[in-house]
């Protein structure tokens, strides 16, 4: 089958759905099938580039390239299904959050638009249309489902990704430093840990990995942590390779991740397969679906104070990060992360 | 709804902005305000952006409310307006002055008189040559041809204060442009002035604003030469009295010069002690601009009865409320009625008073306020403020087309554009 992967590109970002979309690839093509990743540039500002852009993919012809047929194609992201084809099967990684669930939050830039709202109507109409007309609609989350069911009345079934080389996270100890890998953006709310730990009388270290989405966000950062005097309890890595990944998850006391309503976040995955419990909040979205707060992680809310008690409670307290550990991997175990049922569903007529 | 007000902005020798000053506090109270300035992105000195009050509407840019009037002043605005579509309030229906400024600003002299033959044909084209020569002429045109398509015809919406107005509107804007008429508003004090006339001392007339042909003096004065004992009137004029000199001249001529003083422009305080000591009020225009007399809601608020002309909004005023001259038969009208108000002065002290209550009733800016916010919700709910589709497109795909045949290549894109983009409709500046 000749299968082409949806997916938008902007320039110079690499995160969890380029991920996706390359470890979608490599199992079709494992499984014997042609498949290639077709990508667009996404550019959401000004307005008139948004909607120019939505344009674009609805002026899209991707029903055959040279004489080869393309017999299904598999979106990821907005607007990529808005690009006509009948053979389209969503496993969908998330809408144009700003105009859904964001629109009402500080983080919709939509919403600073001068006619923002009639874009968001439109966004909203058209990916009901076309998403109503899809062969299969897939979500990475029940987080993304949910959305999808309040926002577009449209019914999707849960396909969660597996974290890529699943097999390759260990535990090695429980050390002395909380591990927090993501974008560094203000949608993870690194800023809130930064607070947190001028509540925490202990010697606690955080580790931050991943790329800022801006340099000029992760100086901001950088200079609230002096401010408030915690800058030498934090350690910035910026990007990092994969062993390097598995080595900070492995010798991790627990992992924090605080996203504003996430829609499905590999670090909960990951760090359960590295036997980690993850200190999360209750706004956070699709964390919270894999947790159970005091049994396999903690989930508090949206408050430096709350963040603290549960830092220190855990720092003061080894065997406890342990005990939840290890819950964590039992649960991660149970639960069917496997691409053999994903291309299923896809593929599926 | 949030709105943004482009107005003039001097209190003091506007009276548009003078309407704008007493009217935000109340438009405050329905609306947010996001910017108060004139146009060219000055901002008021009396209206502080702290005090606005912005209401949470994401995704909505702030509904422009454009003030046109026929001076200068709004020129700023008028240019504004082009850049976005907004809600025009006309408080004057003849435009002339206010589209030869712009002819002199784009440096195309000729571009008013294009204007007039545009919106009544090349058949007045010799009347508005002459209009440059005589002030006859000048006065024919503007009452029988006032200019204002221009200026409405990219109007989301029109607002206009009075009648005559609004009939001179209505079928001339692009259809389903909502066009409605407001009463000019202006806060009236909450007790009338108690106005009892010194039996022994003349009856004290004022006028304000500008010393024109157009406000009937001379024909005032002739009038009042006629009265047995003209000594028993004064008349104090206030504002810009720099073409007095001639007026002097004709008073001389009547032998009234002895009871005239000029004031000249005056703070505030003092104009409201001489409106609430004074006994009369001189209102006349002919030919009018067409529009509301924002001086007679001054008089009103001092309850002044006011002599008017009987001709465009002052004919739909109540005839309680204020004192008609009939165009045609000026000047016997006013000595009759100059010698029964010396006779009767009561009764026109109930005229006055008559005023006033009108004033308060009718020409509430609370009320104001409530409509023009109503209005603008209603033009704002359907509205792009700024295209969504970059004129790019359009451009680049006219570009590639060298005839009409070519253009039906990009069928695809003009139909998913329209069936994309909900009200998108082709404008002069889009068409390809």
């Amino acid at each position: 089958m000749n299968v082409l992967i949806l997916n938008t590109q902007v320039p110079f970002c690499y995160g969890g759905a380029e991920v996706l979309a390359e470890d979608l690839r490599s199992q079709l093509l494992a499984a014997g099938h042609r498949a290639e990743i077709l990508t667009l540039p996404f550019k959401w500002y000004p307005q008139q580039t948004l909607a120019n852009t939505i344009l674009a993919a609805r002026l899209m012809d991707i029903s055959n390239f040279n004489g080869v047929t393309i017999d299904r194609v598999i979106a990821l992201k907005f607007p990529m299904w808005l690009i006509p084809h009948p053979e389209m099967s969503l496993w969908i990684l998330h809408q144009h959050r700003a105009a859904y669930d964001l629109w009402d939050s500080s983080l919709s830039d939509l919403a600073a638009m001068p006619d923002g709202r009639a874009l968001r109507d439109m966004i909203r109409r058209e990916d009901t249309a076309a998403i109503q007309g899809c062969r299969g609609v897939y979500t990475i989350s029940h987080n993304v489902t949910g959305r999808l069911r309040q926002y577009n009345n449209i019914a999707s079934e849960v396909l969660y990704p597996p974290p890529r080389s699943m097999e390759q996270f260990r535990v090695d100890s429980y050390g002395d430093y909380f591990f927090f890998p993501s974008r560094i953006t203000p949608i993870k709310r690194q800023e809130l840990v930064i607070e947190a730990l001028v509540h925490v009388p202990e010697p606690v270290k955080v580790v931050f990995a991943g790329e800022a989405d801006s340099p000029h966000y992760l100086d901001q950062l950088k200079r609230r942590a002096a401010a408030l005097g915690v800058a030498a309890r934090i350690e910035w890595r910026g990007r990092i390779s994969e062993e390097e990944k598995f080595t900070l998850y492995a010798n991790a006391l627990m992992v924090i991740f605080t996203p504003v309503d996430e829609d499905y976040g590999y670090v909960t995955p990951e760090a359960m397969l590295s036997s980690k419990a993850v200190l999360t909040l209750e706004d956070a979205g699709g964390a919270t679906e894999f947790i159970q707060h005091d049994r396999n992680g903690l989930i508090v809310p949206a408050d430096p104070r709350a963040m603290a008690l549960a830092i220190s409670r855990v720092w003061n307290d080894r065997t406890e990060a342990q005990r939840l550990g290890a819950a964590a991997r039992q649960r991660v175990d149970g639960i069917d992360l496997s691409w053999e049922k994903i291309l299923e569903n896809l593929l599926r007529l | 709804m949030n709105i943004s007000w482009f107005s003039p902005l001097d209190a003091a020798s506007s009276e548009i902005a003078r309407y704008s000053e007493q009217l935000l506090p109340f438009l405050q109270q329905v609306a947010g305000v996001a910017a108060v300035e004139d146009g060219s992105g000055a901002s008021a000195g009396w209206w502080d952006p702290a005090d606005g009050r912005l209401l949470p509407e994401p995704g909505v840019a702030p509904l422009p409310v454009y003030h046109i009037g026929n001076n200068p002043l709004h020129l700023p605005i008028y240019q504004r307006s082009l850049q976005e579509p907004g809600l025009v309030v006309l408080h004057d229906l003849s435009l002339v002055d206010l589209a030869r400024h712009l002819s002199h600003d784009l440096e195309q002299p000729g571009l008013w008189k294009d204007q007039m033959c545009r919106q009544y044909g090349d058949e007045v084209r010799a009347l508005v040559n002459r209009s440059e020569k005589s002030v006859a002429d000048y006065n024919e045109m503007v009452a029988r041809y006032p200019l204002f398509q221009p200026f409405v015809a990219g109007a989301m919406g029109v607002v206009v204060h009075s009648g005559y107005a609004r009939d001179a509107l209505r079928g001339q804007l692009p259809t389903g442009t909502p066009l409605i008429q407001l009463n000019l508003p202006a806060a009236a004090p909450p007790e009338p002035v108690a106005r009892q006339r010194d039996s022994a001392g003349p009856l004290r007339f004022v006028f304000c604003g500008h010393v024109g042909p157009n406000r009937r003096l001379v024909e005032f004065m002739e009038a009042w030469s006629r009265l047995t004992a003209p000594r028993q009137i004064t008349l104090e004029l206030f504002g810009n009295i720099s073409s007095s000199r001639q007026l002097l001249q004709y008073a001389t001529h009547f032998g009234v010069a002895d009871y005239i003083s000029l004031r000249g422009y005056v703070s505030d305080a003092e104009l409201e002690q001489a409106l609430q000591s004074a006994d009369f009020a001189i209102n006349l225009r002919w030919p009018t601009m067409g529009e509301a007399s924002a001086s007679q809601l001054r008089y009103w608020s001092a309850a002044l009865p006011t002599l008017v002309s009987d001709v465009g909004w002052y004919a739909e005023l109540p005839d309680e409320t204020v004192c008609k001259i009939s165009v045609g038969n000026e000047s016997a009208q006013l000595q009759a009625l100059l010698e029964d108000a010396l006779a009767s002065p009561a009764k026109y002290r109930q005229i006055g008073l008559r005023g006033w209550q009108q004033l308060r009733d009718a020409h509430s800016p609370r009320l104001y306020a409530q409509e023009l916010v109503a209005l603008a919700a209603r033009l704002g709910a359907g509205r792009l403020a700024y295209r969504m589709l970059d004129e790019g497109l359009v451009t680049t795909i006219a570009s590639m087309c060298e005839n009409e045949t070519d253009t039906r290549l990009f069928r695809d894109a003009i139909e998913t554009a329209v069936a994309t983009v909900p009200g998108l409709m082709p404008t002069p500046g889009n068409q390809i």
